[in-house]
């Protein structure tokens, strides 16, 4: 794609549609801090399929956040690619990721930090489409359409952010996402800011424009609960690295490593009460210091399964089932 | 909420109206919110920002923002009333029989003053003790709240703890004063799920040992569910519905608590949850300032009849202890 034939508002070239909205493969993050270097990221695969979702999910300091970072060229890569469209995306200079930005957009956890408080909301949505080269009347008439596709009223164009609610303000992010008809949008705990009466709205809206946009998501949330319904694929991730993979019908079905399974039973339920708390499995422990990770199995130092051999070797992702990957010894 | 109306509650709070003061008139943030908390019972605030759960929280402790006041109604702790008590004496109960642990214990522990002398501190704040018992009360909460190597963590300061392990401490701090009323506001929102439930576990273990009285204010119906005896279900400043856990979460009359729960995700391990949609609430909760005379889920709710609009719906007691403010016939069959 080259920056003179590139129409901002026609539909991106995809090439044949087998190729993967997002294909990153062995994709290492290192962070130089104060404290040393702090390997975020571990050498990690994700693939997502053109108009499906993939839902990466773990708790804070797991990593997933700075693989949404990586790939959208917001922090340096260390090792690994990942390709965006058949597009390589790692190595990209600022000049060479402007033409590729339509590809891929990002929607925030923080609807009211991610929108500049004083520009009108007309503003803010065509900002995307002006710089791209979209004459002004015609970024304003889509500016209009897509708030329209969000539920928000064509008034809104002439609004300031702060009349709108959390929920108000996640539509406007997500009409700014759609603006360039991206192929990829990187989702970070979308709906985590948000009531539960609203997440509802929300996760139901990005499924819908999914449906009319074939649109792919990365979908990033450290609640399972949430993405029990949007994802296509589920990638679960503790201390840097993926401990298991697999289609959203074989994680619920049969969840096998046990990092995975106390996530899941972790969430509190409506159907149990305080009786039963004593008695639930739970996790004991906090995460370990990412700066200076377990041998062997991260996991280990909080898994009721552990043994010697956890220690010593660390498990590699093997294939559990004909959609499931797992890194652990001894899975279910 | 009282299951033995005869006896006497803890804390009881009597059609308590709080208005913001803002130019113009003043606009209320609570209207006649009542509820009673048993001792030694858990009660759950539950609702969405802006129902005024949290607001409810700092009008018993006397914590309201200075753009806040209390309008009208009673507020009795233990037999003494609230609404009318000295600046000061609030302050001597907020030291000792009312503690209170926040959402985000990094804001609400001192950045300077070790975990040690912050426990201590609270300790003589209740009790005028020496130094040395102080130490003592605080070592042991530190241990009974599950910190490992409580001894060596006590010359800590709070930024080398982790968020589940600063939220131990808050608990901590609050039992050191062996309060009457612990209040948590959101305990758990912060904390990731594998940490919630260590602090679900632990706060269901120190009600068991210590018989204590708790409120807790959440969003989250989950985890009303596993930690509550009594629930109130508030809405833009009113209480909708209140009553036993079971019958709140089991036999919910109100239109808001039906969509609540409706729209509160639910699975289990072997059970793939169907790819449909959510179940959502459309709409959005009535701003500060435009919520109208009748009830104020009237314009989301699908029961809505004539009437609802203009004047407020009485509240009907279904038992003893479960009562409901909504007009609609149907709903409470």
């Amino acid at each position: 794609m080259n920056a003179a034939s590139f129409d901002p508002l026609a539909k991106q070239d995809i090439g044949a549609p087998q190729v993967p909205a997002l294909d990153v493969r062995g994709l290492s993050v290192d962070i130089a801090t104060s404290r040393g270097v702090l390997n975020a990221v571990r050498g990690i695969d994700l693939k997502i399929r053109s108009g499906e979702t993939l839902a990466l999910v773990g708790e804070s300091g797991c990593g997933k956040s700075t693989v949404a970072k990586a790939i959208t060229g917001l922090h340096a890569v260390t090792n690994g690619s990942a390709h965006i469209c058949g597009h390589e995306v790692t190595a990209l200079s600022r000049r060479q990721w402007r033409p590729l930005r339509a590809l891929v957009q990002m929607i925030f956890q923080d609807p009211f930090a991610s929108l500049n408080p004083r520009k009108r909301i007309g503003s803010i949505l065509s900002e995307t489409m002006r710089v791209n080269g979209v004459p002004k009347q015609q970024a304003m008439q889509r500016s209009a359409e897509l708030l329209e596709r969000v539920g928000l009223p064509k008034t809104a164009l002439r609004s300031f952010p702060h009349e709108f609610s959390g929920g108000q303000r996640q539509r406007i992010g997500i009409a700014r996402a759609l603006a360039l008809q991206p192929r990829l949008i990187v989702c970070d705990e979308p709906v985590s800011a948000l009531d539960v009466s609203v997440q509802g709205q929300i996760v139901n809206l990005l499924m819908d424009l999914q449906k009319t946009e074939n649109v792919a998501y990365l979908f990033i949330s450290h609640d399972l609960s949430v993405v029990q319904q949007i994802s296509d694929q589920i990638a679960v991730m503790y201390l840097g690295r993926i401990v298991e993979a697999g289609s959203r019908e074989e994680i619920w079905s049969a969840p096998k490593h046990p990092y995975t399974r106390a996530l899941i039973d972790s969430v509190p339920s409506l159907d149990r009460r305080r009786k039963d708390l004593s008695l639930r499995p739970y996790l004991a422990g906090d995460l370990p210091s990412p700066y200076n990770p377990p041998s062997g199995c991260a996991f280990r130092t909080r898994c009721a399964k552990a043994q010697a051999i956890c220690s010593d070797i660390r498990p590699e992702l093997q294939s559990a089932g004909s959609k499931h990957l797992v890194a652990c010894h001894f899975s279910d | 909420m009282a299951q033995t109306e005869d006896m006497q509650a803890l804390l009881d709070i009597r059609n308590l109206t709080v208005n913001l003061l803002r130019s113009g008139a003043p606009v209320d943030v609570l209207q006649d919110v009542s509820f009673s908390i048993q001792a030694g019972r858990v009660v759950a605030v539950v609702g969405e920002s802006g129902c005024g759960k949290s607001i409810t929280a700092s009008s018993i402790v006397g914590l309201l923002p200075p753009s806040m006041q209390i309008a009208s109604g009673q507020i009795s702790f233990d037999g003494e009333d609230l609404v009318g008590a000295s600046e000061r004496r609030l302050r001597q109960l907020r030291a000792k029989s009312m503690a209170m642990v926040f959402q985000d214990p990094m804001t609400s522990l001192n950045p300077l003053m070790t975990i040690g002398r912050q426990l201590q501190e609270a300790a003589i704040m209740a009790f005028g003790c020496s130094t040395e018992k102080a130490d003592e009360i605080a070592l042991s909460m530190l241990q009974k709240v599950g910190i490992p190597d409580a001894v060596s963590r006590l010359q800590e300061y709070p930024h080398s703890l982790s968020g589940g392990m600063r939220q131990r401490v808050m608990i901590a701090m609050a039992l050191c004063r062996k309060p009457k009323l612990l209040i948590a506001d959101e305990p758990t929102t912060a904390l990731d799920v594998t940490i919630q439930l260590q602090i679900l576990r632990l706060l269901a273990d120190l009600q068991a040992e210590l018989s204590l009285t708790i409120l807790i204010i959440t969003h989250n119906l989950g985890v009303v569910a596993e930690l509550a005896d009594d629930v109130v279900v508030m809405y833009a400043g009113k209480v909708v519905e209140s009553g036993g856990v079971d019958e709140i979460l089991k036999t919910p009359k109100h239109p808001y608590t039906r969509a609540l729960l409706a729209a509160t995700p639910r699975f289990a391990i072997g059970q793939p949850p169907e790819r449909i949609a959510f179940k959502e609430i459309k709409g959005t909760v009535p701003e500060l300032g435009k919520r109208g005379p009748g009830c104020r889920f009237e314009a989301r709710c699908p029961a809505s009849e004539p009437g609802c609009a203009a004047s407020a719906p009485e509240t009907v007691r279904i038992t003893a202890s479960h009562i409901v403010a909504c007009r609609s016939r149907e709903m409470l069959q």
